[in-house]
């Protein structure tokens, strides 16, 4: 009896290369579905390295089909983009490997009771007998994958032909059958787990509302005002990572939109003519001379001990980016080279260089309480600080710095840990799109959950700033608490807004923390104070 | 005295050199002789050498060399079984090369085994097929075997031909490879000499840069086999047993810690986003060995100090990434060292 024959191996896989082909000329995203050459080759390569394999279950055959199949057909299919080209293949081979495989379990379940029939009869008849070649074969051919290449690949390589006794035979049809039933038990368990998972999921949501609304209606300004950090961070670990918290906002999105929290930053809100009429009124209003424009600056650290930034400036030279250039110092070139009447060049335009040496591991404490709802010449605070933190943000782009964020009303947590920000930005600002305010001051809380986060920070550089506009409960504890962070290495910086805040401790922490201590009386002035900061100069 | 003693023995060897290139020459193949080829199927060749090696004896032999690449090895034996061309695609230095030697090695169809050609951006076809030197040929006629000095598509027929970076080919000599692969005839000057062999070639991604794409035709004739980076466990394994052999005739062995840092770090590299192109296998491999062997010329033990030298030195040219400066670079590899001494620690207590 020729085995080759018999069981067709070859024909059951140009059978799957049918359906390859099938459905890469169906699809679109493919140009050429192949030539004919390279499907010759794969039938014959697949055929036999099946026959180089040393025993092989259907999982395996499933495996070598797919993997050898696309060696082979990888180089002659054509598809619009050429990164896709590998997910394509496998999608073919996956639809041509369970469209075979069905057919194979169909005919499996109809030669089957064919068999069985036949069987019961010969036992009747002929006792135990071998069934005749025929009903074998025919049987087989249906059985094809499995048991058949199993023997196949022990008896083609040394070239004689085994005949299977019938008993082993029905016996492994069996197993077969029976295994296809597992297969499709075990499909169904996973579908029910998945589908539970996802209810438990959606229940967690459902919560969700309650929650939030305990947490901003508990009462405001009181203890039970959660900031947004303390949020997010009931759902994912505080020390998360950012894309991982900005994932959960995600999820948490529309129920923040319930109660009013929408994510536009300010100035985008307003309307274009009202957001010009604002932007006059406080260019009017902050003119240098004015009171509200005044910024004081006390500075307590030594130039060699605090991180900075050397600002150079040098010619301009081609690939410099346009971000970069000294308008100033432009201007005056170029003003000057006009009065003298020369031509202005190349060596008018001066850009500002960065030396990038080290890069700073910075900690923002942003102050979330119930006083940053007040309004500030028609905004609230709040909207304005976040727009500061925005424009900190961009310009921390161009530098390799990492940035957290920590919010702090009557506790403070973490809402998003040390990220680079050339990285990071959009998230940094999706998260910071959704703060909002309410509650108490506690200072301490924030430059202790500073101090956790830059525990394990190993930069050399660690920075903190602080910004509050009001005072803060437990002043005590904020000194201890700024020189624990002194003697980790980390300098701090405050930032005090308007006329309610505690100077005098922002001071005194300030100097222990050997930074900067910045007054404005004003919250617009708050991105520059930030930036000023981050430069260090006066 | 001593010039007398001298003049016979240098005439003798003088004469017997003379024997010898006359040997060689006769070794070369001659026009005639190859014009008068028979066509040979290499895939039965392999097929033959298969059937009586065994699929174990040969898997078994190729463990000696090249560790984790069985399944891989079936593939491109399966292929060659058959007559299909191979082309073995990598990031550098995780055994392309080797595999395709050891295999051709292993095989022996017909001796030398194979003919390897390292391909370059500046390869002409004639550099592949061979020419006729109009010289020799006008001086001692035709057929003297100097006259057609064969090229590797000529010499490798009856074997199997490595092409060793194929695309570095560039699109000329990738005509003359398509030619003969379809006709199964090299033309030279007007004569038709019959050649068969087998293809291996090996490529880098295309990402990689200065590389020329292969002809739809060409590509067509070629069946992929990707090598994959190996994992953490097999990479130790590959990195400890490589190192040792290296370290072998020294006397002296790498301590386990060493071995587990260099896979940690190696592998924290290859999955790092900043890094385009990460620290090959053969790098670690040497970079492990001199830090042990500095230390042995020292007289010392070998220390972390060592091996973190030794991975900057043997790294920095390989790995690419987005750096501005090659002094950015060394700082991001220092900083990931740190990294992985850090996590090598933890797992070696465990």
């Amino acid at each position: 009896m020729n085995l080759h024959k018999a069981c067709d191996p070859l024909g059951l896989i140009s059978d799957i290369l049918h359906y390859v082909y099938e459905f890469l000329s169906n699809d679109a995203r493919v140009i050429r579905p192949g030539s004919v050459r390279s499907y010759e080759a794969a039938v014959a390569d697949i055929y036999v390295r099946l026959l180089l394999e040393e025993g092989i279950d259907e999982r395996k055959f499933c495996d070598i089909v797919k993997r050898v199949g696309i060696e082979n057909l990888l180089l002659s299919v054509e598809t619009q983009s050429p990164e896709e080209k590998k997910v394509i293949l496998e999608e073919a081979f996956n639809y041509a490997l369970t469209k075979v495989m069905r057919k194979l379990e169909e005919n499996i379940i109809r030669r089957s009771t064919e068999l069985e029939r036949d069987y019961d009869k010969e036992r009747s008849t002929e006792g135990g007998r071998a069934i005749p070649d025929s009903t074998h074969d025919k049987a087989k051919k249906g059985e094809g994958k499995s048991n058949s290449l199993d023997s196949l690949s022990e008896s083609e390589l040394d070239g004689s032909s085994t005949t299977l006794d019938n008993i082993s035979f029905v016996r492994q049809r069996r197993e077969t059958v029976h295994s296809a039933g597992t297969y499709e038990a075990r499909v169904s368990g996973e579908v029910t787990d998945f589908v539970s998972q996802e209810s438990i999921e959606d229940e967690s949501f459902e919560n969700m509302i309650s929650t939030i609304y305990d947490a901003l209606y508990g009462g405001v300004g009181t203890v039970n005002f959660m900031n947004l950090a303390q949020l997010i961070n009931m759902f994912v670990r505080y020390d998360a990572n950012i894309v991982r918290k900005a994932q959960v906002l995600k999820k948490l999105e529309r129920y923040l939109k319930v109660y009013g929290f929408s994510a536009q930053l300010t100035f985008t809100r307003l309307a274009k003519g009202e957001r010009k009429l604002f932007e006059e009124f406080r260019r009017r209003v902050r003119g240098s001379s004015s009171e509200a424009a005044q910024m004081k600056v006390v500075k307590f650290s030594g130039s060699d001990r605090y991180p900075t930034y050397i600002i150079t400036t040098r010619e301009f030279k081609f690939g410099d980016s346009y971000s970069n250039i000294d308008l100033y110092k432009t201007a005056m070139n170029i003003s000057r080279k006009m009065i003298m009447g020369k031509l202005v060049t190349n060596k008018d335009l001066v850009v500002k260089e960065y030396a990038n040496i080290k890069s700073i591991d910075l900690v923002l404490c942003l102050d979330v309480s119930g006083s940053m709802r007040e309004l500030s010449w028609g905004i609230q605070k709040i909207e304005i600080a976040k727009d500061a933190v925005a424009k900190y943000v961009q310009f921390l782009m161009n530098t390799t710095d990492r940035l957290a964020l920590v919010l702090f009303n009557f506790r403070a947590d973490v809402l998003w840990t040390l990220h680079q920000v050339r990285r990071f930005w959009k998230y940094m600002l999706y998260l910071l799109s959704y703060v909002y305010a309410g509650g108490g001051t506690n200072l301490a809380h924030a430059l202790e959950r500073a101090r956790e986060i830059l525990v394990k920070s190993r930069s050399t550089a660690k920075h903190v700033v602080c910004v509050t506009d009001g005072r803060t409960v437990n002043a005590q504890l904020c000194v201890k608490e700024t020189i624990r962070l002194r003697r980790q290495g980390a300098t701090v910086s405050t930032i005090a807004v308007g006329e309610n805040s505690d100077d005098d401790l922002l001071m005194r922490i300030s100097r222990i923390g050997g930074g900067l201590f910045i007054k404005i009386n004003n919250m617009y002035d708050l991105s520059r104070a930030l930036i000023l900061d981050k430069l260090h100069l006066l | 005295m001593v010039m007398f003693k001298k003049t016979p023995e240098g005439a003798k060897t003088s004469q017997s050199s003379q024997g010898y290139s006359d040997k060689l020459l006769e070794h070369l193949p001659k026009l005639s002789d190859l014009l008068k080829r028979e066509p040979v199927a290499v895939e039965r060749l392999v097929a033959e050498a298969i059937k009586v090696k065994g699929v174990r004896r040969i898997l078994s032999e190729l463990d000696k060399v090249l560790k984790g690449l069985g399944d891989v090895a079936l593939d491109l034996l399966s292929s060659l079984a058959i007559g299909r061309h191979v082309l073995i695609m990598g990031p550098v230095g995780v055994g392309k090369t080797t595999l395709a030697e050891t295999i051709a090695e292993i095989l022996s169809i017909s001796d030398p085994p194979y003919i390897e050609v390292a391909c370059h951006s500046h390869m002409t076809a004639t550099e592949l097929t061979g020419d006729i030197d109009i010289a020799v040929a006008l001086q001692a006629g035709l057929d003297h075997p100097l006259a057609f000095i064969p090229g590797p598509l000529v010499m490798a027929h009856g074997k199997i031909l490595i092409l060793d970076e194929i695309n570095r080919l560039n699109p000329y000599s990738q005509a003359a490879l398509l030619q003969a692969l379809q006709e199964h005839y090299v033309y030279i000057r007007g004569f038709r000499i019959r050649s068969d062999f087998l293809v291996i070639a090996t490529s880098n991604p295309a990402e990689y840069s200065g590389v020329y794409e292969l002809s739809e035709a060409l590509a067509d004739r070629m069946k992929v086999i990707e090598i994959m980076f190996p994992d953490k466990e097999v990479l130790k394994g590959i990195l400890e047993w490589k190192s040792n052999n290296l370290l072998e005739h020294l006397g002296v062995k790498v301590p386990d810690f060493l071995t587990e840092i260099t896979t940690t770090f190696v592998s924290l590299l290859v999955q790092d986003a900043n890094i385009e192109v990460g620290p090959s296998i053969r790098s670690a491999i040497y970079a492990l060995a001199n830090s042990v062997s500095r230390a042995w010329i020292e007289g010392r033990e070998p220390s972390i100090n060592d091996l973190k030298m030794e991975l900057l030195e043997n790294m920095v040219s390989t790995v690419r990434g987005n750096f501005s400066s090659e002094q950015e670079k060394r700082e991001y590899l220092l900083k990931k060292f740190e990294e992985a001494l850090i996590v090598a620690k933890r797992t070696y207590k465990r």
